[in-house]
């Protein structure tokens, strides 16, 4: 029943992702046999609603990053469906069905930005020109109107125009990330995906670089996936989080719901790591003992139960359905009472 | 009258603090480089003390001469370009400055240790991390290598190494960052440093093995007494570990305070601008309040006050003249450098 593909209703979410997997074959020897494969994103189901922000968070390895490219086909992707909907009026379409050519008409829509600007932008252009190049390659505007169209972005972001004739290296981070997010912006994207967008800068800059995502997302309704490992600026940018362990969704939420209402052992014990800007908060954190198991082999049953303090049997043996809590707040712990059958 | 007895009993507090010797102390230091757009003054004028068993927080924005002070201590600074320009750095009461190369081996690494955030680049590849591990009891205690092999796997256990057994002969890639700043805390702590530096010991690490770090690294101080010098750029961090803070800017400490204190009330507009970003206590949907502009370069820094061109009450004195660090009360602790901290309350 949940197969039935929304059509032209206004509330359709941008995009749908449904059973998203992507797997990397593990290679060994001198002849690069492959003797099994890493479940990098092992089946993901979300959505994502226009003009919204979500975000994937979880420990490093966990696979937020191999998600975020898989969804735009920057990786192959394994299994699963990816339905946008540009238009809420007319069905949606299947990112992963599309061919070559169908796909990069829609590559426009689709950005992302990553921790380091440095790396994505080649040190020997300016950064004039490496804003106006997708606008040339993919026709946006004419070689006359390039220059204005660049101008704009560069104030968009808060650069001065004038900085289009300098290359990255006179950059520091901060003006480097809003050189990135120019780029992104310049083909009126639909979605930018931010990987660890904001991580690597010192938190004042951190602070306008938030502002001006916020700031283009009313004025242009972009939805963001939000990928970071810090958790202060997820629960303040985020509509809604997904919490991810060894390639699955553990538990999702609303923001608030997340935050304010862990269910999930392993969200609970990640949120109390977080480190509080206030002295007389000291300590109070659920223990978590060990490290993220690799994903090459990992754990039978509940991926989280050998560093969940709570696990029983079931949990070694049994992978654990995911449980409706709410209104769009589900998590997958044996545990874990869904709303209604809670006993009173 | 409470609020005068409150007041008198801070008074004693701070005084018996003052009076305290401190460990270590920086008086004055300024260490500059030389560089193709001339000098670059990383750290210019630095003072700050750390007492026995005390953790002291050093944060600040990147480049604000953080790891350059803390290099200077340890005498890590690459010279040339480096140099120490002015100052003094006194350990125990003794002028480590002036102090041969030689008699400082001795100081390094031993009395005094540090840790860095990226270990697998302080982390020797070639060689085991037992080898690591005992290489500083070798040097600095004499031990033989069998009994500094015992020794190196006590201490990967007390570093909560699994199987410390097995690990004391494995290489550092084949361990993940955690476990690898793990076997840097069991490097350092080996021959029971008075001070411990920690450079960003967790920034490379998930919040959850961050935890784990800075549990150990306070569990290990706890027993051993030692005082902690821990730098980050990261108040929650400081807010969860350290007694007193020091807030720098441009190569200056702009402030510097308990902890509580400082979380509670911080007086100076940059300290107040960095409290302002953090999304951690924003409200949900306001806009952040960032601190406009950027750090100035160590090679160009402003007149007067560094911080005066992001500064939204800076007056015709603060570019013509620096602000000197002063106690908000005569003999207090919390110290604060701004020629206008009347209007700095109202920001
Ligand atoms: N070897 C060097 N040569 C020239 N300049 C240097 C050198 N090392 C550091 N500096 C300069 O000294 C200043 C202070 O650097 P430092 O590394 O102490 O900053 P920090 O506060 O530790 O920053 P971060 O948070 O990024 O670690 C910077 O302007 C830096 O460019
Ligand atoms: S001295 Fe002047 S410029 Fe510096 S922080 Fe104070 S008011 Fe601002
Ligand atoms: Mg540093």
């Amino acid at each position: 029943m949940s197969d039935l593909v929304n059509s032209g209703n206004a509330n359709a979410p941008l995009l749908e992702v449904r059973g998203l997997k992507k797997y990397f074959p593990v290679r060994k020897g001198l002849f690069s046999r492959v003797v099994g494969q890493v479940k990098a994103v092992d089946g993901l189901d979300f959505t994502l609603g226009r003009g919204e922000t979500m975000s994937l968070v979880g420990e490093s390895g966990c696979g937020k990053t191999t998600a975020g490219r898989t969804l735009l086909r920057l990786l192959a992707p394994t299994a699963g469906q990816v339905l946008y909907s540009p238009n809420p009026e007319a069905a949606p379409t299947d990112i992963f069905k599309l061919p070559a050519a169908e796909m990069r008409a829609l590559r426009p829509d689709l950005q992302i930005i990553f921790q380091d600007p440095y790396a994505s932008l080649n040190p020997r252009m300016t950064v004039g020109n490496a804003i106006a190049e997708p606008l040339l390659v993919h026709k946006v505007v004419s070689a006359s109107e390039v220059e204005d169209r660049v101008a704009g972005l560069l104030e968009r972001v808060g650069l001065r125009p004038d900085v289009a004739n300098r290359f990255p290296h006179e950059f520091s981070g901060g003006q480097r990330q809003r050189v990135g997010i120019a780029r992104a912006l310049a083909l009126g994207p639909k979605l930018i995906i931010c990987d660890e967008a904001v991580s690597a800068l010192d938190v004042s800059i951190q602070a306008q670089v938030i502002n001006l995502l916020k700031d283009l997302q009313d004025e242009f309704g972009i939805s963001y996936i939000f990928i970071a490992h810090d958790l202060s600026v997820v629960r303040y940018i985020s509509d809604s989080v997904a919490v991810m362990y060894l390639g699955r969704i553990v538990e999702s939420g609303t923001a608030q719901q997340i935050f304010d209402d862990p269910q999930h052992p392993y969200t609970r014990a990640l949120l109390s790591a977080i480190p509080h800007a206030d002295p007389s908060k000291r300590g109070e954190r659920i223990p978590m003992t060990g490290e993220i198991p690799s994903p090459i082999h990992p754990p039978s049953g509940c991926h989280f139960h050998t560093r969940c303090a709570l696990a029983e049997d079931r949990c070694r043996s049994e992978w654990p359905a995911s449980v409706a809590l709410g209104a769009g707040h589900q998590a997958a712990c044996h545990l874990v009472q869904s709303a209604g059958t809670e006993e009173a | 009258m409470s609020e005068a007895n409150k007041a008198q009993g801070e008074e004693t507090r701070d005084q018996i603090e003052g009076a305290r010797e401190p460990l270590l102390e920086l008086r004055d230091l300024a260490t500059w480089f030389r560089t193709d757009e001339g000098i670059a003054k990383a750290v210019d004028g630095v003072s700050y003390k750390i007492h026995p068993g005390e953790t002291l927080g050093l944060v600040g924005e990147s480049g604000s001469g953080k790891s350059v002070s803390a290099l200077s201590i340890m005498r890590l600074v690459p010279s040339p370009p480096g140099f120490v320009e002015r100052g003094g750095i006194f350990f125990k009461g003794e002028s480590l400055l002036s102090i041969p190369d030689e008699d400082f081996r001795s100081i390094r690494g031993n009395e005094i240790a540090m840790i860095f955030q990226e270990p697998m680049t302080a982390l020797n590849p070639v060689y085991t991390v037992g080898d690591q591990v005992m290489e500083a009891v070798i040097l600095h205690r004499g031990l033989d290598r069998a009994a500094a092999r015992e020794h190196a796997i006590q201490m990967l256990t007390k570093v909560g190494i699994p199987s410390p057994e097995t690990r004391v002969d494995t290489y550092p890639h084949e361990m993940s960052g955690g476990m690898r700043q793990r076997v840097m805390i069991a490097i350092a702590m080996s021959c029971d440093p008075a001070l411990l530096i920690a450079d960003e010991p967790t920034t490379a690490l998930d919040v959850t093995i961050q935890a784990q770090i800075l549990d150990l690294i306070l569990e290990l101080q706890q027993q051993a007494g030692m005082s902690v010098l821990l730098i980050t750029h990261d108040l929650a961090v400081v807010a969860e570990t350290a007694q007193h803070v020091a807030v720098m800017y441009a190569g200056k400490v702009v402030e510097y305070a308990s902890v509580e204190d400082l979380f509670a009330q911080p007086r100076h507009p940059y300290s107040i601008g960095l409290f302002r970003s953090l999304p951690d206590l924003a409200k949900q949907g306001k806009r952040l309040t960032a601190i406009p502009g950027m750090v100035p370069s160590a090679t160009r820094f402003p007149s007067g006050c560094r911080f005066r061109p992001r500064c939204s009450i800076a007056t015709d004195l603060c570019a013509s003249s620096e602000p000197p660090l002063v106690s908000l009360e005569a003999g207090g602790v919390h110290t604060v450098a701004c020629h206008h901290l009347e209007e700095a309350r109202g920001l």
